[in-house]
């Protein structure tokens, strides 16, 4: 069963709207902010060209966008949009209501700092704040991950047993816009594995008319919310189950999916971060080993639903972790940090955290700035 | 084609079930049970927070017995795109999606998205019931207030001129616009019929009496709304892109001339909202209104 | 195993509201000999609590108290009086 891959040069919005294509959804819902924005006009293209049988309703706002997907979503199609920053956080009480509602809408979001001031470079404050809106959140390494990872972001979504939006997120610039070279499957071989949105997990029917989201009191509300916890739970396992699906389709894979370890498995210390900071701190990690020192690395990959587990055992085999972050909830900490050393009490695992706010405001966080950082926290 | 009060007799199914929970009186749910009524066995409704969320029901079910989408204030015309869009592509251009909400998002928060989906003329219909307030929350102002109307946050009187959707609409390229009234309802359905059956963004607003908010007596609301087309404060009429002229209704057609128009303090000394209006006030709702007219009659 | 997720969907059924025949204080009792089997007031119910009179069958308009609130509006209506308001106990 081979599968034949074509090495384009793209960028990473490229990426993700080749993969959106290939999944063939029915309604795109369009509307710009930079770094999204060559997202959603390469979907255009691909319309006009005649290449995605889509509905593409350019809306009049971001709060519309993602409104016009779950009108498609209730409809029992297949749905897509993307969008950053100001967008995301402008669709907010939409982003609430799909998570809570259970409508499996695929959206990326390119990360890029929240305002004010005006800054599109990266960081993650924006997807950070919707870390509890009950969405997968995936954040990827490099152009080949966004494809790979919108791709599957399809099948685990739409699984009836987890019926979860998806956000896979992509630094702004860093990789949205950052032309490098990845490996492509067929439009085939790529729709395939994601087969059809053929049993929609919720489908308008006026045979057998019901009403959603009506008013509704603390019992089936509560009910509801158990549910969401125990989708997110199983989320965890399909997220893993999906992505040993793909390598073995298509060749790659990126740890099992909830993080990616590098180095060698014990170290003096283990470095913990996401996005494209995890890319580079393997740079690191290569070049830390050269000078002798003894450091590795597991870059996290889900987010949401959050890889206790795994975090947990990485901690437990290693003797520190310096964990980074690329956006902070102000009045505590960065998020990861926070979240790692609080399955770490849970478990009572020991193993001493260091945290780091590294790349806010879109700061470039080269290999040599991480570097630094390892060799201050080895000497505390 | 149009409608007689027996047609109102024989609709596909009943659209809302008894028991609902509006108000003693409410006119917004009487023009749903005859409107939304007449296509029941074909019609997908999304509303948006309104009065309509809450008289659905709570908790055990819902009265509509129809497929009902519950969405955020403003997003419902959008949400309305994209099932309109999805039925497209499902080869069901059949079902018809209308849009059932309240003045507070057809007027204000949602009227971006609704104007957005006009622009695009997306299939659907949008039924704006108004009650001149935010009559889920409990009446305060909303952009469809009239001079001197009194709210919970305008407690001397509204003085904010009333703002005019059909208007907008019209200017907005919609297909087809028309107001209507409980106090006419096969005046309503039949524009609500025709509505349904073109293509493209239509809409409508009907006149909503609201026992509670307008501080009327529960019995007085069909007298209310149809005092209000006598009086001229509600101009009955509808609008079509193809001709690019508006129709002013059978029953509204002697009040296009003031002079045959019922004393405006008919209609105002009947609700508590407006009972104590001031005789300044009264002048400015009166030039208020001729604004409305004077628009109108550009189209005539 | 797949479970259909846990959605927030009711399904329709009458008396969403309870038994809103209690919100009231007062009903419409209609005198059988002034009905003329117009049906406006069915018309304008906004409950749909009132039956159609059947001028065939004889039949005026019935009430359903169930779910009657009281409003008013079929004994305003009514072109012949023949309805009238009757405080409840």
């Amino acid at each position: 069963m081979t599968v034949v891959h074509e090495t384009k040069s793209l960028t990473g919005n490229d990426a993700v709207a080749i993969a959106a294509l290939y999944a063939k959804p029915e309604v795109v819902a369009a509307y710009p902010i930079t770094p999204q924005t060559t997202i959603v006009e390469k979907l255009s293209q691909f319309v006009n060209e005649g290449k995605l049988d889509a509905e593409f309703v350019i809306v009049e706002s971001e709060h519309s966008a993602l409104a016009a997907c779950m009108g498609a979503a209730w409809s029992g199609v297949r749905t897509f949009t993307a969008t950053s920053s100001q967008g995301l956080l402008y669709m907010a009480e939409n982003v609430f209501w799909t998570g809570y509602g259970r409508l499996p809408i695929v959206m990326p979001v390119v990360n890029r700092c929240l305002a004010p001031g005006w800054n599109i470079w990266p960081d993650f404050q924006d997807s950070m704040a919707f870390r509890d809106a009950g969405w997968i959140q995936i954040y990827t390494k490099n152009n080949q991950e966004v494809f790979d990872t919108t791709l599957q972001a399809f099948k685990i979504s739409e699984a009836k047993e987890i019926s979860l939006p998806h956000m896979p997120c992509l630094d702004g610039f860093v990789i949205s816009h950052t032309t490098a070279q990845a490996d492509i499957p067929t439009a085939e071989d790529s729709y395939e594995f994601v087969g059809p949105y053929s049993d929609p997990v919720v489908e308008i029917d006026v045979d057998n008319p019901w009403a959603y989201g009506a008013m509704t009191g603390p019992d089936q509300y509560s009910q509801n919310r158990k549910d969401l916890i125990a989708a997110m739970e199983r989320a965890k396992k399909k997220i893993v189950i999906v992505h040993k699906e793909y390598e073995e389709r298509f060749g790659r894979s990126y740890g099992n999916g909830l993080i990616e370890p590098y180095g060698d498995e014990v170290a003096d210390l283990t470095i913990l971060s996401m996005g494209t900071i995890g890319e580079e701190s393997q740079e690191a990690i290569d070049r830390l080993k050269e000078e002798g020192m003894s450091v590795n690395a597991a870059r996290v990959r889900t987010f949401r639903p959050f890889p206790t587990e795994d975090i947990v055992n990485v901690a437990k085999k290693n003797h520190k972790l310096l964990v980074i972050d690329r956006s902070a909830s102000f009045g505590h900490d960065g998020q990861l940090r926070i979240e790692v050393e609080s399955v770490l009490k849970r478990y009572n695992v020991d193993t001493p955290v260091v945290g780091r706010l590294m790349g806010l405001g879109g700061e470039d966080v080269p290999y040599s700035m991480i570097m630094n950082e390892v060799k201050k926290v080895l000497k505390e | 084609m149009t409608v007689t009060q027996k047609d109102l007799l024989s609709i596909p199914k009943k659209a809302i079930l008894k028991g609902h929970f509006a108000c003693a009186g409410c006119g917004s749910a009487l023009a749903f049970r005859h409107a939304i009524g007449s296509i029941a066995d074909k019609v997908i409704l999304v509303v948006p927070a309104s009065c309509a969320s809450v008289y659905q029901g709570s908790g055990k079910g819902v009265a509509f017995n129809v497929p009902t989408i519950n969405t955020a204030f403003a997003a419902s015309d959008a949400v309305a795109s994209g099932i309109s869009r999805a039925m497209k592509k499902k080869g069901k251009e059949d079902l018809k999606v209308v849009v059932w909400g309240g003045d507070g998002s057809a007027a204000d928060i949602g009227i971006a998205t609704e104007i957005g989906a006009c622009d695009r003329q997306e299939n659907i219909l949008h039924v704006m019931y108004s009650n001149n307030v935010y009559g889920n929350t409990g009446g305060q102002r909303s952009g469809d207030t009239m001079i001197g109307a009194k709210t919970a946050t305008t407690p001397d009187g509204n003085t904010i001129p009333r703002k005019m959707v059909p208007f907008i609409m019209m200017a907005n390229n919609a297909r087809y616009v028309a107001t209507a009234t409980v106090a006419y309802l096969e005046d309503l359905v039949e524009k609500f019929q025709k509505a349904i059956s073109l293509e493209g963004f239509k809409f409508m607003q009907i006149d909503s009496p609201c026992p509670p908010n307008w501080r009327s007596e529960s019995s007085d609301s069909i007298k209310i709304a149809r005092l209000a087309v006598q009086t001229g404060i509600w101009p009955l009429f509808e609008w079509n892109r193809d001709t690019g002229k508006a129709v002013i209704s059978r029953p509204g057609k002697k009040y296009v001339e003031t002079e045959n128009r019922t004393p405006i303090t008919e209609w105002t000394n009947l609700q508590g909202r407006l009972k104590s209006i001031t005789a300044e006030q009264l002048k400015e709702l009166k030039s208020d209104t001729e604004r409305q007219w004077d628009f109108l009659r550009k189209f005539l | 195993m797949t479970e259909k997720p846990s959605m927030p969907i009711l399904y329709p059924i009458e008396g969403a509201a309870g038994r809103t025949g209690d919100w009231r204080t007062q009903h419409p009792e209609v005198d059988p000999e002034k009905c003329i089997y117009c049906n406006i007031c069915w018309k304008f119910c906004p409950d749909n609590a009132i039956s159609p009179a059947d001028r065939e069958k004889n039949e005026v308009v019935i009430f359903d108290y169930e779910y009657c609130k009281g409003c008013g509006i079929c004994s305003e209506e009514c072109p012949r009086v023949a309805i009238f308001m009757v405080p409840d106990g």
